[in-house]
């Protein structure tokens, strides 16, 4: 795309506004979610969220104190009650602020504004174990965003997630949008991954005649307006299911205490249109999913969860399998982010364009769908 | 004299080996490199040729897999009925009253405080210090020049890394791994990471 996309501030915030608070963004997983006052509080599109379970209810609200803007939940994830450490304010699942210290005493409130002191909430939906936050008011139903048999896909998949997860975070210095055009990039593993994901997948780059000529018929048309056309276009860059065979499946000792996703010795693959990459490099025994979230033009934070498939028998030394799989597997996603963060680095407003080959058709109509969203007069 | 055989691999199999070799010159002191499968369980057939009434053993294998690898070869040996004594590097300078379990090793220019608790198979490095009354869980591994404040709790099979001090009397939750250089002030809970290049603390949820 245009090097601005990549490095404009103004781009980066309309880009905020019309996508990452249109769209239904990953939040966290539901077995994070588990018991009563359980809550998981991340910042998306700079308004601090915290998603907390109510007596098996959960709800999503902007984690702020109304009384002094204190961050209710100050942790990324924990159990207590929504409550604030700095004066006590307690709020219900309705966000209500329930209970303050001393209300009638030091407060006085008048009726009408104690009774409208209630967070601003957003919406919600889980998929699976999979929980997803739209921060738009009026937000768009998430089966516009995602296509019927991808929703399902996901659904069946996460269902089969462990609850033992392990969660690392890593800020990295490029455009969000580098990572999905390298994940939709079949060319690059061989080179990028030679001595790592290369040797246990034979990953290859080929052309969908199809889907080729659907990219040059999208390419080449003007800026579309036509809004069911552009959602159509969104929800074919979200997929997944198995992807490449692997090489060998290397068998494991824990493999035997989990009850294995699918029985395909396949590398899967999922993308989730905007900022979700789950994938499974073991043939259905973990997962891993990687968030990237946008900070600024050229600062992503990558969000990574690292699981099994769920056990049938209790294994002691499941730490200790995902730690080695956070050793191994960051190996991987490190060679991407050297080579993303090179990118960033050379890109300047006068850097040539990419020219992409055929075998990149998906990228090129993401490319399309995003400058007429950025440029053009569609909304989402 | 029972001969003693050092079972491990890599350089804590040459460390113990020549650590034991130095400090019990007249006795038959053996190796054993073990092997690992595909799936990185161990061959223990070796055992086969060895009585516990002749031979003592030490498993020296690294702080891999969070320790589990070297608590199971430990396991493995011990549940053979073989005697395997801890072994106090000639250098150290263990305080009265102090007590350390079965297959510790305790490097030379270790000083393990008076009155401190060292459960089995904990790993100490040359020139760590363990604080006065402190209690570490089995398996522990802590790397040189480590140091430990009085009363500190450290939890089984946690990994300390080289640069790392605890301050006293906080408790480091079980199987925690702190490999990023710093003073640690906090009780931290179990499976916690401070790994590079994360950042903040890496953990595990269930």
């Amino acid at each position: 795309m245009k090097p601005d996309y990549y490095l404009s501030e103004e781009i980066f915030r309309r880009e905020q506004e019309k996508v990452f608070t249109r769209l239904w963004i990953f939040f966290g997983l539901t077995t994070m979610l588990a018991d009563h006052n359980s809550f998981i509080a991340r910042t998306l599109s700079g308004i601090p969220v915290v998603v907390q379970n109510f007596n098996n209810r959960l709800r999503a609200f902007e984690n702020i104190c109304l009384h002094r803007q204190n961050a209710l939940q100050w942790e990324d994830s924990g159990k207590r009650p929504l409550v604030c450490r700095y004066h006590g304010w307690g709020y219900n699942a309705e966000g209500f602020a329930e209970n303050i210290p001393s209300d009638a005493e030091i407060y006085r409130f008048d009726p009408k504004e104690r009774s409208g002191l209630t967070l601003r909430s957003f919406h919600l939906e889980v998929i699976g174990k999979l929980v997803f936050i739209n921060l738009s008011a009026d937000p768009l139903p998430i089966a516009e965003q995602f296509p019927a048999e991808f929703i399902e896909s996901l659904r069946s998949s996460s269902e089969m997630y462990d609850s033992e997860v392990l969660v690392a975070r890593v800020r990295t210095r490029f455009n969000w949008k580098l990572a999905y055009e390298n994940l939709r990039d079949a060319n690059h593993p061989p080179f990028v991954h030679a001595q790592t994901l290369a040797k246990s997948v034979d990953f290859h780059a080929v052309i969908d005649e199809a889907q080729h000529r659907r990219s040059e018929n999208v390419c080449e048309g003007a800026a579309s307006g036509d809004r069911t056309r552009q959602m159509e276009l969104l929800r074919s860059f979200s997929f997944g299911g198995p992807d490449t065979a692997l090489n060998e499946l290397k068998p494991l000792e824990w493999h035997g205490a989990v009850d294995r996703f699918g029985n395909l010795e396949h590398y899967y693959n999922w993308l989730a249109y905007p900022n979700l990459h789950i994938a499974s490099g073991s043939g259905g025994y973990s997962f891993t999913l990687e968030q990237h979230n946008p900070v600024a033009p050229g600062v992503t934070e990558l969000v990574v969860y690292w699981l099994t498939a769920k056990k049938k028998r209790p294994y002691p030394a499941m730490a200790a399998v995902l730690q080695a799989s956070l050793n191994g597997g960051f190996r991987v996603l490190e060679e991407d982010i050297r080579i993303m963060e090179m990118v960033q680095k050379n890109l300047h407003a006068g850097a040539p364009l990419p020219r992409q080959g055929d075998y990149e058709y998906l990228n090129k109509m993401v490319e399309k769908w995003y400058s007429d969203l950025m440029d053009g007069d569609f909304e989402i | 004299m029972k001969s003693k055989l050092i079972v491990g691999t890599g350089d804590f199999l040459d460390i113990a080996f020549d650590a034991w070799r130095a400090k019990m010159p007249d006795a038959d002191v053996k190796r054993h490199d073990i092997a690992q499968d595909r799936s990185h369980n161990f061959d223990l057939e070796f055992l086969d040729g060895y009585s516990p009434g002749e031979t003592t053993m030490f498993a020296a294998f690294d702080n891999r897999f969070l320790n589990f690898k070297r608590l199971e070869l430990m396991g493995a040996i011990k549940g053979r009925g073989f005697q395997m004594e801890p072994y106090i590097g000639v250098g150290a300078l263990v305080g009265a009253g102090a007590r350390i379990g079965e297959n510790s090793f305790i490097s030379d220019g270790a000083v393990i405080g008076a009155q401190a608790r060292l459960q089995h198979n904990i790993y100490v490095g040359p020139r760590a210090v363990i604080g006065y009354a402190s209690q570490i869980g089995q398996s522990a591994w802590i790397e040189a020049a480590v140091v430990i404040g009085r009363r500190a709790k450290i939890g089984a099979q946690v990994l300390l890394g080289e640069g790392v001090s605890i301050a006293e009397q906080v408790e480091i939750g079980r199987m925690c791994l702190l490999d990023m250089p710093g003073h640690y002030r906090e009780n931290l809970p179990e499976k916690v990471f401070y790994v590079f290049p994360f950042d903040g603390p890496v953990r595990i949820f269930n």
